[in-house]
């Protein structure tokens, strides 16, 4: 459970009658605030949360409760006890022997019951614990008076065991403790700083029935050591040491500030002690201390079944993720999808505009092929002229520049409609005569190495040397592609 | 109940993972990676049309300009004033860079795409710096007008008396085509 610091709690003990109310404020020395007495209106029950939640609600209203925190004490008559004596061992295999135990004590309510303990100091012997049960039915009913009074209940105890355990740890501790109720009182018994037996007693009046049952109760429970002494904490007014003379026994009346605390109300004029019920559950809570025994927090609950293993739970987790992925990636792709859809169908307007501007491109370039300003020809001539030797041993006869026709398969396709311009390359051919043997073979040696003047494919088909002299005539072919600088 | 050794079991559920596994793969994973990769390239491929109309638009753009200077330079929309238009401005050129005796023939026209294509031969005598300044004409002249073949030969070897013959081109716009007319019934 965990562990947390109540700076101020409510308690609240239910009797069969009435209930008591204290809140109690934590301090350099705890502080009761305000109390209260509720007697039950008629038809109203402590068991039935539909009537009493409303009652306790406009009790907390009415006195000016504050606290939500809130420890609830069961009277003696909801509780089952059971002392037993146990081995010294730690507190899961206790609370497996516990659990055991109350199996077979309590088998047939055993489902409807729920089950806490309080150890006593342990001995060489092993230790006696108490074995506390009481309905669910119970629980569930105050859990649910709780909430329709908006308090938040921190602890469900019982009364007389917090009483007892309160004033056994007090200033004057005492073997027997008797809370006396107008109709009924509850006696504790204390044995090693812990409780070891809780009764319920029958009304203090008539007097003479009560003092028998006193005296039975007292013979059934273990002798303290410190003698037989009980500690008195009275609603109702009763005489403490004609009691004690009645009973033959040491009896004293409990006064509050024995538990530890002060009293910051004025009112109450010596009568405080009657709340000592809720003042000690609500001092059971305080700061960082527990009751013995807490059946909102039962350490007896049966642990929890795992009815898969570790592995399957790991199993499904790791399936629930990549279910998680696999949706988080349909939707995205879904999405995604969508997103190209509506790409592809913004695409579609623009389909008709490209194809038109597609034509338009194709149109003009094919049309600027006969705009001024590509000299061509002029720097194919100029190239030749250049080429030629200035020596008048080498010189043409005749030059033909025509343009290269473009591929088959470019003359006939047609590019957005229109014909692909012409290419541009020129196809030439000059016939000449030379003097010198090898001025043909010169004026070929210079084309081909005036490849970046754009002559290419340069090559020779034939030379003759018809008229028995020294001339020669010759035919050169080549290509020439205008250089891109030379445009 | 049928029971098993901690191995067979092992190997049960080893074989349960595995076919599992592959089951998951071939029926939600591979189909989710393909639609995937489909998604993904029809976005590369939407991206590269984007891409490549954005640069066919800024052509066309940047073209626009050439068409106004094509079209003011005297790029004809009539087939026989596009004609006439080239052989005044041959026999022009030809004048004035002291061609003599041009002769100018016209060939029938063609028609390449949305344009008509017209050739005209051209024949004359000059001297290489003559001819030289002619084709310079030409291939300056605003009209429109192509160079497609070339021939210089001397008119006696070894003079500067030379003969040039040459096929040149102009281009007018085609007439648009007739409307279409619908399907008869």
């Amino acid at each position: 459970m965990k562990s947390v610091r109540y700076k101020s709690v409510l308690g609240l003990a239910i009797g069969e009658r009435s209930l008591l109310a204290a809140e109690v404020v934590m301090g350099e020395r705890p502080v009761v605030r305000r109390v209260a007495e509720l007697e039950y209106p008629p038809g109203v029950s402590p068991g039935e949360a539909s009537q009493f939640g409303p009652a306790l609600d406009s009790l907390r209203k009415k006195h000016g409760f504050s606290t939500r925190a809130t420890v609830v004490g069961l009277p003696a008559r909801w509780i089952v006890v059971k002392q037993k004596d146990v081995p010294s061992t730690d507190a899961t295999t206790l609370a497996g022997i516990l659990r055991t135990s109350a199996e077979g004590e309590f088998s047939s309510e055993l489902k409807n019951m729920t089950f806490d303990y309080i150890e006593s100091q342990p001995s060489a012997a092993g230790k006696t614990v108490l074995l506390v049960g009481t309905p669910k039915k119970y629980i569930d009913a105050i859990a649910a008076a709780c909430d329709t009074a908006k308090l938040t209940p921190v602890a469900i105890t019982s009364s007389a065991l917090v009483l007892g355990a309160a004033t056994g740890n007090s200033s004057k501790p005492a073997g027997l403790v008797l809370a006396i109720g107008a109709s009924g009182a509850e006696l504790t018994a204390q044995q090693n700083g812990a409780p070891s037996a809780v009764q319920h007693l029958r009304a203090p009046e008539p007097s003479a029935p009560f003092v028998s049952a006193i005296r039975r109760a007292v013979s059934t429970m273990p002798s303290p050591p410190g003698g037989r002494e009980i500690l008195v904490w009275d609603q109702t007014g009763l005489d403490a040491q004609a009691l004690g003379q009645q009973l033959g026994m040491t009896v004293r009346a409990g006064e509050l500030s024995s538990l530890g605390v002060e009293v910051a109300i004025p009112s109450l004029n010596g009568t405080a002690g009657r709340y000592a019920p809720a003042v000690a559950l609500a001092m059971s809570m305080l700061g960082e201390a527990r009751p013995g025994v807490d059946f909102l927090h039962s350490r007896l609950a049966p642990p929890r079944t795992h009815r898969l293993p570790r592995w399957a739970y790991l199993a499904i987790a790791l399936g629930v993720v990549l279910i998680g992925l696999g949706i988080y990636s349909y939707v995205t792709l879904s999405a995604q999808q969508t997103a190209l859809a509506n790409a592809q169908n913004n695409l579609k307007p623009m389909t008709d505009n490209l194809a038109k501007a597609k034509s338009f491109i194709a149109q003009v370039s094919y049309a600027q092929a006969w705009q001024a300003g590509d000299h061509r020809y002029l720097a194919c001539l100029k190239g030749l002229t250049q080429a030629l030797s200035d020596d008048d041993q080498t010189y043409a006869i005749n030059v033909t520049l025509k343009e290269v026709p473009r591929s088959g398969t470019a003359a006939a396709n047609l590019v957005d409609g229109e014909k692909t311009p012409p290419s541009g390359a020129l196809a030439g051919t000059i016939n000449g005569k030379a003097t010198d043997p090898n001025g043909w073979s010169k004026l070929q040696s210079k084309l081909q190495k005036s490849q970046a003047l754009g002559f290419t494919e340069v090559q020779l088909h034939n030379t003759t040397n018809a008229d028995r002299s020294s001339e020669v005539s010759f035919s050169i072919s080549f290509n020439y592609q205008q250089p891109a600088a030379a445009h | 109940m049928l029971s098993l050794t901690k191995r067979e079991r092992n190997l049960a559920i080893g074989t349960g993972v595995t076919v599992g596994a592959l089951l998951v793969y071939f029926v939600i994973i591979s189909p989710l990676q393909q639609a995937w990769s489909d998604v993904e390239s029809g976005q590369r491929a939407i991206v590269q049309q984007q891409h490549d109309a954005r640069l066919v638009f800024n052509n066309r753009d940047h073209l626009k300009k050439a068409w106004e200077t094509l079209t003011k330079s005297g790029l004809q929309s009539d087939a026989s004033l596009a004609e006439s238009q080239a052989l005044n401005a041959v026999s022009r050129i030809a004048d004035r860079a002291g061609v003599m005796g041009v002769a100018l023939k016209t060939d029938s026209p063609s028609t390449e795409g949305s344009f008509v294509v017209k050739g005209v031969q051209m024949s004359g005598k000059g001297t290489m710096r003559q001819i030289s300044q002619m084709i310079f004409l030409l291939e300056s002249a605003p009209t429109p007008l192509r160079i497609v073949s070339l021939t210089i030969s001397p008119q006696r070897e070894g003079t500067d008396d030379l003969t040039v013959q040459m096929s040149l081109s102009t281009i007018c716009l085609a007439p648009p085509p007739p409307p279409k007319t619908g399907a008869r019934s």
